[in-house]
């Protein structure tokens, strides 16, 4: 029987091999994010089983939508059409505001920093199964659909996450509350700056470094200040959660709760920001310099440093 | 030996890999139940000459780009899992369904050991369930090991 012989020194050896290719995988992924082309290449071979995984579960929503009552349907629609009314008030005064900054802007002479991004595109939370030692999601957009690696994603809320793994259709978001995230918040009601960083699993974030002076009250809602360049600045990012102050400590512990809770979120935006003028002043690649709001054709990597 | 392995193999393991990316509703996920790893064993331990540590290293890769997880560390456990079981395949087969059971906790919690220590070095807290599921693995093996063979002889008589 051919069983007798697998056994011995070339299975050993294989092993060996394997094992050292594991490794070598393992630090390259996670010490420099080197294999990021490899992956990619791989979760677009896995998307269509992905989308077959995610049928039952992701499309519950519409199935659900089919069955439900006209009474209901009626109910919610007039809901809707009552916010999209407030909404579309609130923009007219919006786009007063935004015309008005421009102006004093240009009357400090200061560089105006539009924060508004060129285009948005609605992304569906694919679901699947997924590690579950990262605070992460997969969306059904990929470098197809022009997504980019570390392109900010945020909610109808505030900020969501970026990008971290981009396949050709799909692509792995990491949530801002995941323990190997950090970004750059600023407190609108006393401007005082911080980083925000994930605490894994509690689905909480931390601002670590704070002075225990600092401005800082609980209830303060924290917004991205656009200091790291990948998220666009003033978004909502987090409340306040507690503000302790240790006895003898130099630092206060400042916890607070995001505003994009992970679990309520079916839909996410992809956001591809606007360079900042500051940014194009001596920026000798052409293709970012011809980037303005009219053109089709979005640069794939503009905000990949 | 069976003739027609070449098709249950590679359906098996791809059911066992799908089932693994499916999203479950949340109690069953608490499970944490690695279907793909306990197939995996069992071809090792049935057909070792066509199931071994490379095929295990492959659908540990694949499973950790699906997951988005540590790029390396599943393929690490599954190879050294099925290493283990090409080694001693001829002794498992020998042991009564209950012993394999135990065997099997052993083995799922070795690999569970390996990854524990990948995930704190890559500073990462394992789940509360991480530990349960090599548990859960063990007890459901006897089913996976009934199921298959069924499905085996079954396809024999198939053909």
């Amino acid at each position: 029987m051919s069983t007798l012989f697998i056994r011995g020194p070339a299975i050993t050896l294989r092993l060996l091999l394997l094992v050292g290719f594991s490794v070598a995988a393992l630090v390259a992924d996670q010490r420099y994010r080197a294999l990021e082309g490899p992956r990619g290449l791989v979760l677009t071979l896995l998307a269509p089983m992905q989308a077959v995984a995610d049928w039952p579960l992701g499309h519950w929503q519409r199935i659900e939508a089919l069955i439900a009552a006209r009474v209901t349907l009626i109910e919610r629609n007039q809901q809707l059409q009552a916010t999209n009314q407030q909404l579309a008030i609130q923009q007219q005064h919006f786009d007063t505001l935004v015309a008005e900054n421009e102006r004093l802007n240009a009357l400090l002479g200061s560089v105006a920093i539009s924060n508004l991004p060129v285009r948005y595109r609605l992304a569906r939370i694919v679901q699947v199964a997924l590690d579950p030692h990262f605070q992460q999601v997969q969306i059904n957009l990929g470098s197809s659909d022009l997504v980019y690696l570390g392109q900010p994603v945020i909610s109808s809320d505030g900020v969501f996450g970026q990008v971290v793994h981009l396949g050709r259709h799909t692509a792995q978001v990491l949530l801002i509350t995941d323990s190997s995230h950090a970004l750059p918040v600023i407190n609108q009601r006393s401007g005082q700056r911080g980083v925000a960083r994930g605490d894994g699993a509690s689905g909480l974030l931390r601002l670590p470094f704070m002075p225990a002076h600092a401005d800082i009250r609980q209830g303060d809602l924290l917004l991205s200040s656009g200091l790291g360049k990948r998220f666009p600045r003033g978004y909502p990012v987090a409340i306040v959660r507690s503000v302790v102050v240790p006895p003898g400590e130099k630092f206060a512990q400042v916890v607070a709760i995001p505003v994009a809770q992970p679990n309520q979120i079916q839909e996410v935006l992809l956001l591809w920001p606007e360079q900042s003028e500051t940014d194009r002043v001596g920026d000798t690649n052409p293709a970012r310099n011809s980037f303005d709001n009219n053109s089709a054709v979005l640069p794939r990597f503009q905000q990949i440093p | 030996m069976n003739n027609n392995d070449w098709l249950l193999i590679p359906v098996t393991l791809l059911l066992a890999f799908f089932t693994n990316v499916m999203a479950l509703p949340n109690l069953l996920d608490l499970l944490g139940i690695d279907l793909l790893l306990l197939v995996i064993i069992y071809w090792c331990i049935r057909t070792p000459e066509r199931v071994g540590v490379s095929v295990a290293w492959t659908f540990g890769l694949l499973a950790d780009v699906a997951g988005g997880g540590i790029l390396g560390l599943m393929a690490l456990v599954y190879a050294l899992t099925a290493y283990i079981c090409l080694m001693l395949h001829q002794q498992i087969r020998m042991l009564p369904m209950f012993q394999q059971s135990l065997l099997m906790l052993v083995l799922l919690l070795a690999g569970k050991v390996v990854g524990y220590g990948l995930l704190v070095l890559c500073s990462r807290t394992p789940s509360p369930t991480f530990w349960v599921a090599a548990v859960i693995g063990a007890l459901a093996w006897p089913l996976l090991c009934g199921l298959l063979r069924r499905w085996r002889k079954e396809s024999v008589h198939l053909l």
